[in-house]
């Protein structure tokens, strides 16, 4: 197996894994269709600004409150499962298979906390919003816990995805087999995508 | 000390493969809590992602980089190579130099130089070998052509340096307009150099008649469109970069509907892989913010200011040795990667030493242009290694050539700066 994650098909683990996976595979595909929204309203608002005089009034707040945040958060962990998130990975040229599973390991035990931190901590704002029913000072008056749990969502599975990693790399590191696969080397053919 | 420590870790984090920017947000985490303890870093990282990923500004990445899913998908810019081959394929190394005028029509419509690698990866590299090309001459040709799109406007990484070195995207994008075509210039001098020196490495193509020549224009349209509705609408101050990235993605899935090539599966693919790439540098930016802060807290930027003002020296030799260090990390990291990072350290310096911004930021991408093809991590070569099945070697062998004299063009740059700001000084305002 290649760049392909080889995870085994039965168990807690797997059973996570699929878990997770559907649940992004399904905020992926709204974040993409949040980005052709974009690119309608932004068409809309110019065209209707030069040709009849008369913009788009909410299209700055919607943008700047749902569309870009929802781009963002919710294709935030699918983007680590693609292996886009751009890493500098020349080490990993140079060292054998348990040392690049130990590497792994240890990004991803460090970056866990301080997304679980972000998300835990917005995510009690998002409640007392939500509970307050507070609304933004903007012309729309929007709720503002439709805005903010943006970030906890996101976050939150890229935490969920980030722990699941790590098991995943050290029960390969542990067991010698490819229960989690390793990430393509973008110094190699294969990583070229 | 803590500054050393913190930015040591950050290096050793970047140096065992950790994305950029979780990298970035564990240490600046860690940082703020070291500085301003726990109600410092959770007051930053409970606002700053949100805040920083809403930014309006931030839009025109997206669509940029929508606006290139689109032109590859509607597969407009394979035929711009034949219709530069068709024009000057019968002059020695001509389709070499089709290379180059194919990499730089990409780039005027897309801003994605990955994108514009496998494009001509896919098109240039067979009919360079069906002529008989030495593969290092057209392997070498193919990924520094593919940069071009990096500096030609629209371009990606144009509009993130304007943005994190708040200096106004139109200006900068006009800016990459004239070393965009310098830079096309000095690929195509470099060739005519190679094969001058080694006539076999080159045979010469057949002739066209001008009827021939003539029909291959009908690619000119749709580009011509896309650059009017992108460039051309900043540079007459019609719309603003963020309108016009708008306005380019939407004429690109017009073409792309006029090619027929928008179905369900091709449409959702392309948002899809718009979004992740999108997601990959708004991550970066977001994280840098969590970071910067750390950074500001400490008063590590003016530090850095200060030292270099008392070192007594001349300001073009701090500028040569910042831009070794660009040449240093293009080697090993991603070019966005790079600009985030350095940027917001970087430009108070050159400002100081008194450099124009908009001069700077297009010299930065000619050199991340350089960096895409230098190893080990030259990205625009394994796209092309990849898509022409080539080995490594033989890519970068042929682009150490087009790496010197891209070095003469940005000594050339740093010397006239007009060259660079003369363009944007015409704007409408």
């Amino acid at each position: 197996m290649n760049a392909a994650e080889a995870v085994s098909e039965s168990g807690i683990y797997a059973s996570l894994r699929r878990g997770l996976d559907l649940v992004d595979g399904g905020l992926i595909f709204v974040g993409s269709l949040m980005l052709f929204a974009l690119m309608c309203l932004v068409v809309a608002d110019v065209s209707m600004r030069y040709l009849l005089n008369s913009p788009v009034q909410w299209s700055y707040e919607v943008i700047s409150s749902y569309l870009m945040p929802g781009l963002f958060f919710l294709s935030v962990s699918h983007t680590l499962r693609a292996h886009s998130h751009v890493a500098v990975d020349i080490l990993h040229n140079y060292v054998g298979r348990q040392t690049r599973y130990a590497f792994e390991v240890i990004a991803c035990v460090l970056a866990a906390p301080a997304f679980a931190i972000c998300a835990w901590m917005a995510a009690g704002i998002t409640l007392h919003d939500f509970q307050s029913s507070a609304v933004s000072s903007s012309g729309l008056a929007l709720p503002t816990w439709s805005v903010s749990m943006f970030l906890p969502v996101g976050f939150g599975l890229l935490s969920l995805r980030l722990i699941l990693y790590s098991v995943g790399y050290l029960m390969s590191l542990g067991s010698g087999r490819n229960v989690l696969a390793l990430p393509p080397i973008s110094g190699t053919e294969e990583g070229a995508e | 000390m803590s500054t050393f420590l913190i930015t040591g870790l950050l290096f050793a984090m970047l140096a065992i493969g950790m994305p950029v920017g979780f990298a970035l947000v564990t240490t600046g985490s860690l940082g703020l809590y070291v500085v301003g303890g726990w109600d410092a870093m959770v007051g930053v990282l409970t606002t700053t992602p949100l805040s920083s990923a809403s930014s309006y500004e931030l839009i025109s990445v997206p669509l940029f980089i929508l606006m290139a899913e689109f032109v590859i998908l509607s597969g407009v810019a394979e035929n711009l190579f034949k219709c530069a081959a068709t024009w000057v394929g019968r002059v020695p190394g001509g389709l070499a130099m089709a290379t180059a005028l194919a990499g730089a029509g990409f780039g005027a419509i897309s801003g994605s130089s990955t994108a514009s690698a496998a494009t001509l990866s896919s098109t240039t590299m067979p009919a360079m070998l069906k002529q008989g090309y030495d593969p290092k001459l057209a392997g070498g040709v193919v990924a520094i052509s593919g940069t071009l799109a990096m500096l030609i406007p629209p371009s990606i990484a144009l509009v993130l340096y304007g943005i994190i070195a708040d200096v106004s995207i139109s200006q900068l994008l006009v800016g990459g307009v004239i070393p965009g075509i310098l830079v096309t210039l000095t690929i195509m001098a470099t060739v005519w150099v190679l094969v001058t020196l080694n006539p076999s490495s080159a045979p010469v193509g057949r002739a066209y008649g001008m009827a021939e020549k003539f029909r291959s224009l009908t690619v000119v349209g749709p580009m011509l469109f896309l650059f009017m509705a992108v460039t051309g609408v900043i540079y007459s101050g019609i719309a603003t970069p963020t309108e016009a990235s708008g306005l380019g993605a939407f004429g690109a899935f017009l073409i792309a509907l006029k090619e027929r090539k928008v179905n369900p599966k091709t449409f959702i693919t392309a948002l899809v892989h718009a979004s992740h790439a999108s997601c990959m540098i708004i991550m970066i930016i977001v994280c840098a913010k969590v970071f910067g802060y750390y950074f500001t807290l400490t008063q590590s930027t003016q530090a850095i200011v200060h030292w270099v003002g008392s070192l007594q020296v001349d300001r073009l030799v701090v500028m040569v040795f910042i831009l070794f260090g660009y040449l240093v990390l293009g080697c090993v990291m991603d070019q966005v990667a790079i600009l985030i990072l350095t940027v917001p350290i970087v430009l108070p310096l050159v400002k100081s030493l008194g450099f124009d911004p908009v001069w700077f930021g297009v010299i930065v991408i000619v050199m991340a242009e350089v960096g895409l093809v230098t190893p080990p991590v030259g990205l625009n070569v394994f796209v092309v290694a990849r898509y022409a099945k080539r080995p490594l070697g033989e890519i970068f062998a042929g682009v150490w050539p087009h790496v010197i004299s891209h070095l003469v063009l940005v000594a050339f740059l740093v010397s006239f700066p007009s060259i660079i700001l003369w363009l944007p000084s015409k704007m409408s305002q």
